[in-house]
């Protein structure tokens, strides 16, 4: 549905930000990108709608080649939707409601769709009775809302989130999370890009890691989190619920070569370990 | 107690009220206050505004003194230059440096720019503390004015929170590390804050801009009618 081919990017002679990336995302995944700072995440992730023209290389969505005028652009934005990093870039107008219709309006629909859209979209996002609010007087969670909830009002098939837990307290992470995870059992694609890494299994069923404008690997989460050499290439590390059972290993406990990921595969494990002994 | 224009614009006695009759009968005052140009009427436009803004609208007193005071300096200002450097006539004060002197002409200048200003600031006050900026800007469009100007206006006043948030906090950083110590350095520290604040801003509408686009922005920012509440 999602497909990269050989993506090459540079903003300036000097610095090359992408340098050949290649990847394909499936209708109805829930993927996360990994890296550093700087990795190029961004980078690619603006190229998913067109805002960057690569160098070299082609996106493809839904089998389509990405065209840059302004037509199918407008197209492709509508399919594939952004939710920048911070929402202060992306809220802009004075009241909540105005911003989540800036999209649909673009897209050309009915008042009466339009309004229909935000109530529905504020509503999924549980920010209904704020429609009047100034942006920002809300709090960094209200406001990252407010941004998925413009997004979610152009009906995206594949939603793009770049770094949406950071700045956001552990309360506020949890509460994302799940409503991106609800988002995804309806059927929108959903990319993450991401440097914590603990949450990472508990909703990602692949993962690809980028470093220095490169993808290194891509695999589950189990896969990924067993190479420590490509973590140490991402500067990544593993779940910390991870890092104890190895931890424990060493102790001289065998865990067969698997070590749980999330607490709740950590909390079965431990419970076998415990009744085995 | 800090100074947040919009935060009383959404909370005062007179939020509600219709921005139609606000804005009319701000432009209204304004016009007359500057056609009649008389200084009796500037005082008794600043009494009677002032009385609503403080005690219909229920604005804070401080919070009032404090949307005073930062044009206040100005005119202070600009007022002082017109009485010593304009104007020309007959000089009734001569201060006896580099022959600067008063003339009755600049004095006139000098005072009833001044009652203007005093006379035409609660007008503006009055629509500017009472009414969130997202009703004028609506009321405007519906009035046909150009709407590069009030696309312009929207984006300007909220690029406006975003930076006084930032210079809000690059100022208390410098501050934490004594950078508003001494004279000296504190011009060095506000050069510092103020050239930050301008790459910033041109990073900051590169990513706006990215954005915008993203949500399909056509160059032009459509307008939203929310639906009629209580049905």
């Amino acid at each position: 549905m999602l497909e990269v081919k050989d993506l090459k990017y540079s903003y300036n002679v000097d610095y090359q930000a992408l340098k050949g990336v290649s990847l394909k995302i499936e209708q109805g995944e829930m993927v996360a990108l990994l890296g550093k700072n700087g990795a190029g995440k961004s980078t690619l992730f603006l190229h998913l709608n067109g805002i960057y023209e690569p160098d070299e290389g082609k996106v493809f969505i839904d089998g389509e080649e990405l065209k840059y005028d302004k037509k199918s652009l407008l197209k492709f934005r509508q399919k594939v939707g952004i939710v920048f990093q911070n929402p202060d870039d992306q809220i802009f107008a004075p009241t909540v409601e105005e911003d989540v219709a800036f999209g649909p309006l673009n897209l050309g629909l009915s008042m009466e769709e339009v309004q229909d859209r935000v109530e529905e979209a504020l509503a999924r996002v549980g920010m209904t009775g704020f429609e009047k609010s100034a942006p920002h007087h809300l709090s960094g969670g209200q406001k990252k809302r407010v941004a998925i909830a413009g997004i979610l009002a152009m009906k995206p098939e594949i939603m793009i989130l770049d770094e949406p837990t950071a700045g956001l307290d552990p309360q506020g992470v949890t509460n994302l999370v799940k409503l991106l995870k609800e988002l995804n059992e309806e059927g929108i694609t959903i990319v993450i890009s991401t440097h914590e890494v603990d949450l990472v299994p508990d909703y990602a069923k692949r993962v690809f890691v980028l470093v220095d404008g490169k993808l290194i690997a891509e695999g589950t989460p189990k896969d990924i989190f067993s190479q420590p050499d490509i973590l140490e290439q991402a500067n990544l590390k593993i779940p910390i619920v991870t890092e104890l059972f190895q931890k424990i290993e060493k102790e001289g406990y065998d865990m067969e070569g698997d070590y749980p990921l999330t607490i709740e595969e950590a909390k079965d494990k431990f419970l076998k370990l415990v009744n085995k002994n | 107690m800090k100074f947040d224009m919009d935060y009383i614009a959404h909370h005062n006695a007179l939020t509600e009220a219709n921005p139609y009759f606000k804005l009319f009968l701000t432009i209204f005052l304004l016009i007359l206050t500057l056609a009649l140009d008389n200084l009796y009427f500037d005082i008794f436009i600043f009494c009677v505004m002032s009385i609503v803004i403080l005690a219909i609208a229920k604005i804070n007193y401080r919070s009032y003194l404090k949307f005073l005071s930062i044009p206040m300096a100005f005119v202070v200002i600009t007022c002082l230059f017109l009485i010593f450097f304009f104007g020309k006539g007959e000089v009734i004060y001569e201060t006896g440096i580099f022959g600067i002197v008063v003339t009755t002409d600049s004095l006139h200048y000098g005072v009833y720019t001044f009652f203007r200003v005093v006379g035409c600031l609660p007008s503006l006050g009055f629509l500017a503390l009472t009414t969130p900026i997202a009703k004028i800007l609506n009321c405007l469009s519906t009035l046909k004015v150009p709407k590069l100007f009030i696309e312009i206006a929207l984006l300007m006043y909220n690029s406006i929170f975003i930076f006084l948030n930032e210079i809000d906090t690059m100022q208390k950083a410098q501050e934490t590390r004594l950078g508003y110590h001494s004279y000296l350095n504190s011009f060095k520290s506000l050069g510092a804050l103020a050239s930050t604040i301008f790459l910033r801003s041109l990073d900051k509408s590169e990513t706006l801009q990215h954005s915008l686009d993203s949500r399909g922005y056509t160059g032009e920012i459509p307008i939203y009618k929310p639906k009629k509440r209580g049905n």
